[in-house]
């Protein structure tokens, strides 16, 4: 009977805490009398648990920084905004401090294959300074197109969302 | 489609309205607390480390532009995983994952760099671990971009069905449908894994 996947969409709900306490209920009652339910909420339990094994080290420093590094640069570069990030004036002395952390990132980064550390990028080269130049540019350009990323719910559409479910 | 949150009551949005009115600090610690769980989104959609830190620090870059002209209709998350998952679904578009799948599915090429440090207790546990873990990826992999963001913001961003529809721009009830059809791919294609009697009882205590 169809009610079985019922039952069997509310054991993921069960599994992950968000079965409300009388579905919960009736759940077990049916779990009581229906052995092949009963197994697959055995699977549906360990799946979670093994899914939960899949964990991630926390992000490194480094990456924190090259972050920290692009948007000074933008700052430095959008000065016109009336809001920028770091400071809401010009201030030259940080242009040396981002240049001294592109210096350390450079260096960090060119250690050789530390786990947890991107190696794509290697910041503080001059391709590279380029290419964050140009992904600015793009950057703005995206903006003048106007996208609506400002707003909640009108990011840009891809053709999965709202139609792949 | 979009619900009329509240967002007033969301600090994150308080914080992103203050940094709209010039406050910096307040993007610092927007800064601070999501991007971890941004690049582990990504990380985990794209399995990929070099590409998940790209993308983060594209959204974060998009979240400073878009400033000026934010306005609150959600939650921040929403919007912050909408931006997230946009550019990830559009990268997996882009580039059909084909090596990205070639990888995980392929158990013997090693741990990738963004692994945890195991810390089983036996060799042999070690390795059991390790080669779940691996199946996990491959699993989670080998589902369609859409249902792959649903599990990883249901399962390992603890998002509701409701957050997670207003992210994906569906209903409450197709995010459940969604959700239901990308775990049971995932159960079929982890069932060999699953250890009978394990989570036997569990259920009734
Ligand atoms: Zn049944």
């Amino acid at each position: 009977m169809n009610s079985h996947r019922v039952y069997r969409q509310w054991l993921i709900w069960y599994v992950s805490g968000e079965l409300p306490v009388n579905q919960a209920r009736a759940l077990r009652h049916h779990l009581d009398s229906c052995p092949v339910c009963a197994r697959w909420f055995e699977e549906q339990l360990e799946l979670w648990r093994m899914l939960s094994e899949w964990r991630l080290p926390e992000v490194t420093v480094a990456s924190n920084r090259e972050l920290e590094w692009r948007l000074e640069l933008e700052r430095s570069r959008g000065s016109s905004h009336a809001v920028a990030y770091g400071a809401a004036e010009w201030a030259p002395w940080r242009l040396v401090v981002a240049a001294a952390v592109t210096c350390a990132l450079a260096l960090v980064l060119s250690l050789p294959n530390r786990p947890g550390v991107a190696t794509r990028s290697e910041p503080g080269t001059l391709v590279e300074l380029e290419r964050i130049e140009q992904v600015l540019e793009d950057l703005e350009m995206l903006q003048q197109l106007d996208l609506g990323l400002d707003e909640p719910g009108a990011g840009p559409q891809v053709s999965t969302v709202g139609t792949g479910v | 489609m979009e619900r009329a949150a509240v967002p007033n009551r969301d600090p994150d949005t308080h914080l992103m309205l203050t940094f709209q009115q010039g406050d910096p600090s307040s993007f610092t610690q927007l800064l601070t607390k999501y991007r971890q769980p941004v690049v582990h989104f990504f990380y985990r959609m794209i399995q990929d480390p070099a590409v998940a830190e790209e993308l983060a620090q594209e959204v974060f870059l998009r979240i400073f532009h878009a400033r000026a002209r934010y306005v609150p209709k959600a939650r921040f998350t929403t919007w912050l995983f909408r931006i997230a998952t946009n550019l990830a679904l559009n990268y997996l578009r882009d580039t059909r994952m084909e090596q990205c799948r070639e990888r995980t599915t392929d158990v013997d090429t090693g741990e990738l760099p963004w692994d945890l440090p195991d810390t089983s207790p036996t060799p042999e546990e070690r390795l059991l671990r390790e080669a779940r873990v691996q199946e996990v990826r491959a699993a989670i992999a080998s589902l369609p971009p859409t249902q792959r963001a649903a599990v990883i913001m249901h399962k390992y961003h603890d998002m509701e069905y409701r957050e997670i529809a207003m992210v994906l721009g569906c209903s409450e009830s197709a995010v459940k449908s969604l959700l239901y059809r990308a775990y049971e791919n995932l159960r079929t294609r982890l069932v060999h894994l699953v250890r009978p009697g394990n989570a036997a009882g569990s259920l009734r205590r």
